[in-house]
């Protein structure tokens, strides 16, 4: 008896591996960026990650190089300041709207590319996305 | 023998209840990530942004597809040291073994410079080196060397037989107008071939679908109002499983005494192309003609990039001018913003 159980045990131990790589890929997009100097949220030095999850709510997500280092609930009012070594941005939420409030890059597009609102998600030129191409850093607004 | 088959079945029914165990582990965490759901990835090539949205359950799914883009920057990209154009324009004049899918951009581009009678025309590399649209500097380059430059432009020039292209020497190849649209072209297929049927896909403003929205109405596209902020659409296009792709002279350039000098190029001057344009839209199948006929049919003008347009199949184009007035294709239905 005792050996059989054992035995059960040992089966197991060859997939520890593969649950270790499944939970990698699961907590690995709320690791920030390692690229991030510094967030700021509403005046407050803040870690990144995930804010105030809701299924129902549109979220906003912004990456640096791809990477997520903060996904935000639309509906609420905040301001976030993502500092890197390539430079610092501000993406403002009203709580209706999002966009790039200031950026200190050199072309400033993503500043003059306006707000993207429940209403122009769809139709808007860049649909839900606000793009800071010289910092490699993008702002999307997105279904939960 | 009977012994060693029970002890066999023994061991075997160990393994299955082991499995099983294993099983349920990996369900648990497994079935949230397997419903299908809309995911988004972000990634830097080609001087651009490329934006993918699409319904899947494997989320690491378009992190592979961005790999392609990178895969594909390799080959086609001007300034990439190695690549096949880089080899090209490296050769001295003598020919050069490209990869098969550099042979295929640059047997399209050939086909649209022909069909365009060389409006459109990746030998145009010469001239827009010489031009900066991008650092924000509004500095006009020398006028003798940008005609030297447009001396050296000429398509008919480049040979390609087979995957080998040959370029006379002080040529050069640059394929920024039609690599995009092809690169879309193939991240949409390896989506498609790995179960995806929902996406909007944007390559630099080259936007690519694949099936409709989950609710079952179609993309939506919107196209740049040319006295607005960027982003602000001044007319929106349906697209189901297409390409949409849009040239402008707002995307890149610069301003300099109330003269837009921006990236679309005529082969012939080496100079922005100045007519009644503001922009043109081409909406087809393959985003790789969507790419090189929206230069080439805005290089042309309004009159004889409509009539290009329309002699092609699958074609539409959606003309923006200056003066605002929207000049569409027979088959294009722009729903204007209110």
């Amino acid at each position: 008896m005792r050996k059989r159980r054992l035995n059960a045990k040992w089966l197991l131990l060859p997939l520890l591996p593969a649950v270790g790589v499944l939970l990698f890929f699961l907590l690995r997009p709320a690791a920030p960026s390692p690229e991030v100097v510094r967030l700021t949220l509403d005046g407050n030095v803040w870690a990144g990650g995930e804010l105030s999850p809701d299924a129902s709510d549109l979220r906003v997500v912004v990456t640096l190089d791809g990477n997520t280092v903060a996904d935000l609930p639309f509906s609420e009012a905040h301001s976030l300041t993502v500092e890197t070594e390539e430079g610092r941005n501000t993406v403002l939420l009203s709580g209706t709207s999002v966009r790039m409030e200031s950026a200190n890059c050199a072309n400033q597009d993503c500043v003059n590319m306006g707000e993207v609102t429940r209403e122009n998600l769809e139709t808007r030129v860049l649909s839900g996305w606000i793009i800071c191409l010289p910092h490699h850093l993008s702002v999307e607004v997105r279904e939960p | 023998m009977r012994m060693n088959w029970k002890r066999t079945t023994c061991v075997l029914r160990r393994w299955i209840c082991g499995i099983l165990v294993a099983a349920l582990f990996l369900s648990l965490p497994a079935v949230p990530a397997q419903a299908v759901s809309r995911q988004s990835a972000v990634g830097f090539y080609l001087d651009t942004v490329i934006t993918l949205s699409a319904y899947t359950e494997d989320s690491s799914l378009l992190d592979s597809a961005l790999l392609e883009c990178g895969r594909y920057e390799q080959l086609l990209s001007r300034t990439v040291e190695g690549s096949d154009v880089w080899r090209i324009n490296h050769a001295g004049g003598q020919p050069v073994q490209v990869s098969d899918a550099a042979a295929e951009v640059i047997s399209i581009a050939l086909e649209v410079s022909r069909l365009s009678g060389g409006a459109f025309d990746i030998t145009v590399a010469p001239a827009s080196v010489l031009w900066d649209f991008t650092s924000g500097a509004a500095v006009l380059p020398d006028a003798a060397k940008l005609a030297d430059a447009a001396a050296r432009t000429d398509y008919r020039k480049l040979v390609l037989e087979g995957s080998t292209v040959t370029l006379p020497e002080g040529m050069m190849v640059d394929l920024g107008a039609i690599a995009k649209g092809y690169i879309a072209d193939q991240v949409k297929q390896y989506l498609i071939d790995r179960g995806v049927t929902q996406a909007i896909l944007s390559f630099g403003g080259n936007i690519v679908t694949i099936g409709e929205k989950p609710d079952g109405s179609a993309w939506k596209v919107g196209i740049q109002d040319i006295d607005a902020p960027t982003g602000t659409s001044m007319l929106v296009l349906d697209s189901r499983d297409g390409s949409v792709v849009t040239s402008g002279i707002y995307e890149r350039g610069f301003d300099l005494d109330g003269v837009r000098y921006h990236h679309i190029l005529d082969p012939k001057t080496g100079w922005p192309v100045q007519n009644e344009l503001a922009s043109v839209t081409i909406v087809s199948g393959p985003s790789v003609w969507g790419d090189a006929l929206a230069t080439a049919a805005f290089i042309l003008g309004t009159e004889e990039g409509l009539k290009l347009v329309e002699s092609l199949e699958g074609i539409e184009a959606v003309f923006i001018q200056r003066d605002r007035t929207v000049v569409s294709s027979s088959g294009a239905d722009p729903i204007p913003m209110p």
